[in-house]
């Protein structure tokens, strides 16, 4: 572990110096532990590095622009703290110091980290106004993405596909691929609704069911509660949600002992339960 | 004793040298979380490299008697940045689950709200307060209180005396990592599991029972639920998964109905296949 540590730290002073379109031959030429490997140890180590570093939250891609002469390696990241440091409203010691404070309370080194490693790339192609590309359940997308929000222990991607937000689940993003253009559009979405796919009804429904059963469950679905009456331990509710794949889930798991709908929404709901 | 030192671990090192130049010994072990062993590893791994011109990566001289410790940092460590996007994202994530009181005299609320406003304008964040998402779980940690929960399968709270330690994140949502007073044990619970929060608490008297850990034979229809799962094995077309008890197992495929069937074993298809049926019941009505 000595090894690889002092390896990917060396990579990381690499970039530092020259932070863009760095070559494999310039890598293993300058960090010394690369030098004297053969060709196809030297290639398992830097891939071995490379994926720890992705775990860290470095990107270390290989940029290949058919309209550059230079192609190579570039490091990426760190383009909040970067922006942080840069603005010159805030106290940059004491916002690393809190971070640093919090970090000893509260442990973010989990695995379940999927795919929120595209965080930082979907992140820097919002701000810099690029379409992006990636696959999602099977088919190619391509989209602007406009914002990213969180929700039932799931991180979600807010874009513009076809003139309609749609959002979706970073867990299910495949083969993210960020356009090379900046500034291609002036939109501005204030809120995310959840719409899933092209299906975009508002589902009004009235149930009723014991209280803690609604909360340890309610964040399983976007919902609004336009009415919440309470008699006993029993709640009646009526929502508001747009999510129908996230109430049928909710339906489930809570069991509620009477639901009044519309037909056509039960109509909807039960064509996702058989699938 | 040198625990795992990682990459992570390095690199938090490194971000905090850069705070200050001298530090006392105790201080610094006590804000990166290490032990002195720990140290005196992490030195030794930073101190063989080099930066691309030549010159040392950083230098340091420790001065034992009066418990000092001095950086004579390079450019290349102050320019290098080490605190990732990812990292930031996955603090603003857990700092927001919940209302987090941190007992330190060193930190208030108004640091932890201004730092997280910093990081909600630096990403481009949509609002994580929808209505139904405000919890007002007051975790005070490091302070002894009780707690009303609800196991994972389950659907009847139960009452915990815990020392609040740690908050964290597994596959199945935000953890509260918590001494539990009466067992002397370290316990987790799922943070959107607990009902309430306080010595207020209304107890009632906690039942003891033991679930075996249960094999559940299924297949997918959407393999982003095996996302969901620790561990899973396949068997030619079909999956093998190990749940801690049958009513975990039965409350993870009614969640996931759209997503994987039950192949076996009876007890946790039928009570599946049960739920699903009464909620098409309700839907044909």
């Amino acid at each position: 572990m000595k090894n690889v540590i002092k390896r990917c730290v060396s990579l990381l002073t690499l970039f530092n110096d020259k932070s863009t379109q760095i070559s494999t031959e310039y890598i293993r030429d300058n960090i010394s532990s690369y030098r004297d490997l053969s060709d196809s140890a030297f290639k398992r180590s830097f891939e071995r590095d490379k994926v720890l570093l992705r775990e860290m939250g470095y990107s270390l891609d290989y940029v290949n622009d058919k309209w550059s002469i230079d192609e190579g390696y570039n490091l990426s990241g760190t383009s909040i703290i970067n922006s942080i440091k840069k603005n010159q409203n805030i106290e940059f010691n004491q916002f690393l110091n809190t971070y640093h404070i919090i970090k000893k309370y509260i442990d973010s080194n989990s695995e379940n980290t999927n795919n929120i490693n595209n965080v930082s790339k979907l992140n820097d192609a919002i701000k810099e106004k690029k379409r992006v590309s990636f696959k999602y359940q099977n088919k190619i997308r391509k989209v602007y993405p406009m914002g990213i929000k969180f929700f039932n222990n799931n991180w979600y991607l807010g874009a513009e596909d076809n003139k309609k937000l749609k959002t979706y689940n970073l867990n299910k993003i495949n083969d993210l691929k960020i356009g090379n253009k900046s500034d291609l559009h002036d939109k501005e979405y204030k809120e995310i609704k959840f719409s899933w796919e092209n299906k975009d009804h508002l589902i009004t429904i009235k149930l009723n069911l014991k209280k803690e059963i609604y909360l340890i469950n309610k964040n399983i679905f976007n919902h609004s509660v336009n009415i919440k009456k309470q008699q006993n331990n029993l709640l009646n509710l009526e929502i508001n949600t747009y999510d129908i794949n996230g109430l049928l889930k909710f339906l489930l798991l809570t069991n509620p002992k009477t639901i009044t709908l519309g037909k056509k929404y039960k109509s909807l709901l039960l064509e996702v339960l058989d699938g | 004793m040198v625990k795992k030192i990682n990459l992570t671990k390095v690199g938090n090192f490194i971000s905090i040298i850069k705070l200050q130049q001298i530090w006392t010994i105790d201080e610094l072990l006590k804000k990166v979380d290490i032990n002195y062993d720990e140290l005196l590893y992490l030195l030794t791994i930073l101190s063989d490299i080099y930066s691309k011109n030549g010159e040392y990566f950083f230098d340091f001289d420790i001065d034992a008697e009066n418990n000092k410790i001095l950086f004579n940092n390079t450019s290349v460590i102050n320019d290098m940045e080490t605190v990732t996007d990812l990292e930031l994202f996955k603090v603003y994530t857990l700092i927001n689950i919940i209302n987090l009181d941190l007992n330190i005299d060193t930190l208030t609320k108004n640091d932890i709200n201004s730092f997280s406003k910093i990081l909600k304008d630096a990403f481009k964040i949509y609002d994580l307060e929808n209505e139904n998402q405000i919890d007002s779980k007051n975790i005070n940690l490091n302070t002894v209180t009780t707690i009303e929960y609800i196991k994972l399968g389950n659907d009847k709270p139960e009452f915990y005396d815990v020392e609040p330690l740690l908050i964290t994140s597994n596959l199945e949502g935000s953890v509260l990592e918590a001494l539990d007073i009466n067992d002397s044990k370290i316990k987790t619970f799922l943070i959107n599991r607990i009902i309430s929060i306080g010595d207020d608490l209304n107890k009632k008297s906690k039942q003891k029972y033991k679930q075996n850990d249960i094999d559940v034979i299924f297949d997918v229809k959407d393999d982003s639920v095996l996302l969901k799962l620790n561990k899973y094995k396949k068997k030619e077309k079909l999956y093998v998964a190990k749940f801690r008890n049958k009513n975990i197992a039965i409350e993870f495929f009614i969640e996931n109905f759209t997503s994987a069937n039950v192949i076996s074993p009876d007890i946790v298809k039928v009570d599946v296949m049960n739920r699903v049926e009464s909620i098409r019941a309700l839907l044909t009505k």
